[in-house]
């Protein structure tokens, strides 16, 4: 459960600009809100609003504020220089990939890169590209963390692998998501257009604007059991985007059968940021219907526990061709790690 | 010195407040810019002589000391800077 006090610092500087937020927090309040802080990814937010006299604070609280800044934006600009060094292995090894949340959202979204917060670096590439990905990413030190479930499993049905360094993490995805949107969306898609981002003098490919809302709304209602704030705040920005097109949004939706997780993300957004911005998908997620199928679809990512299992139990029966459904479910109940355990 | 000065390419900066943080992404640790050293490093996101770096720094009122003794401070700066990478001499 996110306080309040929380919930009004994501919210920072979309309601109504420089408005004051709460007066100045006690020892224990401010001990409290940093906790949240950390774990909502709300340091950025925070400084801003401190320094813009929206967030009056005690003796102290601003340094202390502005240190765990320090201490989030020195690991992001680290993850910059991972991300532009995979970017650059990448591009010379002929492999598509689309840079997905962290810093493009950071540069893209936000009005300053500094208000966005992340921990790791994902990148999205084809199925038919992916252990190739996985090779040209070995070439700089990265190991992967788990073996494919089978041979042929990453390419088909496989949301995607992670990657170790000793500094650093790359989530390299074939999917937004495992269960059934890892077969419901076109991913293959996403590499049709892009836009670019500077990073670190490298230019890097990330998904359009309209493709980023959906992602953004993926991650907000499916990803995680409890969704962070800065994922609210995501879709915000990317509903907020300027020169949106929201007909090409609404079209995407529909062809990958995610209408219900945006009309979810967006309702969502809006509610637990208790946001009054008017705008057109603000109204169609009010008056939009969700059916059954979109229920069963959302009910899939639900839950805490045994999450995976209740996911790729439900992709099932979006696997296209009966071969392939079972191939799949033999895959997911029956790695071949397993099998030469076994044997 | 050189003639101008300028931000590498390769450097990923965010700001923090007044200050920042700068890395060059072909490795280093990150590296906190403070007060005069991160508004230096501000204005050289476009190429900038010593010269006129010393003018805008002492105009910013971060400098307050004599024309001779700011332009030392400021190739002190500069020094530190190309010796951390992150800024290049032309």
């Amino acid at each position: 459960m996110t306080s309040q006090s929380a919930r009004r610092l994501a919210a920072f500087g979309l309601r109504n600009g420089l408005e004051e937020l709460q007066p100045a927090f006690s020892s224990a309040e401010w001990a409290a809100l940093l906790h949240e802080v950390v774990s909502h990814r709300l340091s950025g937010l925070l400084l801003e609003a401190i320094d813009r006299g929206s967030q009056p604070v005690l003796d102290g609280q601003r340094d202390q504020a502005e240190a765990l800044h320090f201490d989030v934006m020195s690991r992001a600009v680290q993850l910059d220089g991972v991300l532009a060094g995979a970017a650059n292995r990448l591009r010379a090894a002929g492999i598509e990939y689309r840079a997905l949340k962290g810093s493009a959202h950071a540069h893209l979204l936000y009005p300053d890169p500094t208000l966005r917060p992340y921990v790791d670096v994902d990148l999205l590439v084809p199925g038919s590209q992916f252990a190739d990905a996985v090779s040209a990413l070995e070439t700089l030190s990265f190991v992967r963390a788990a073996r494919e479930l089978r041979p042929g499993y990453d390419r088909r049905f496989g949301k995607g692998a992670t990657l170790r360094r000793s500094d650093a993490a790359i989530d390299l995805h074939r999917t937004f998501v495992a269960g059934p949107y890892a077969f419901l969306v076109d991913y293959d898609a996403m590499f049709d257009r892009a836009t670019a981002f500077v990073v670190g003098g490298v230019d890097v490919q990330t998904l359009c604007a309209e493709e980023r809302l959906i992602h953004a709304a993926f991650h907000c209602v499916l990803s995680d059991a409890v969704p962070s704030l800065i994922a609210h705040r995501d879709v915000a920005q990317a509903v907020l985007t300027p020169d949106l097109d929201v007909d090409r949004v609404l079209g995407l939706a529909s062809r990958w059968r995610a209408t219900g997780v945006l009309v979810s993300a967006v309702r969502r957004a809006w509610s637990v940021l208790d946001l009054r911005e008017e705008h057109r998908l603000v109204d169609w997620a009010a008056t939009t219907p969700t059916g059954p199928g979109d229920r069963y679809l959302l009910w899939a990512y639900g839950g805490v526990r045994r999450r995976w299992a209740r996911q790729s139990i439900a992709a099932v029966p979006v696997v296209p061709g009966w071969r392939a459904k079972v191939e799949y479910a033999r895959a997911i109940s029956r790695p071949s790690h397993a099998d030469r355990a076994a044997g | 010195m050189s003639e101008y000065y300028r931000q590498r390419d390769n450097c990923v900066w965010r700001r923090i407040g007044t200050a920042g943080v700068v890395v060059a992404v072909n490795g280093g640790e990150p590296v906190r810019l403070r007060g005069r050293a991160a508004l230096l490093w501000r204005l050289l996101a476009a190429p900038m002589s010593d010269d006129d770096a010393t003018r805008s720094m002492c105009e910013s009122g971060l400098i307050d000391v004599g024309p001779a003794d700011a332009r030392r401070e400021v190739v002190r700066l500069l020094q530190m800077l190309m010796l951390l990478g992150v800024v290049e001499a032309h």
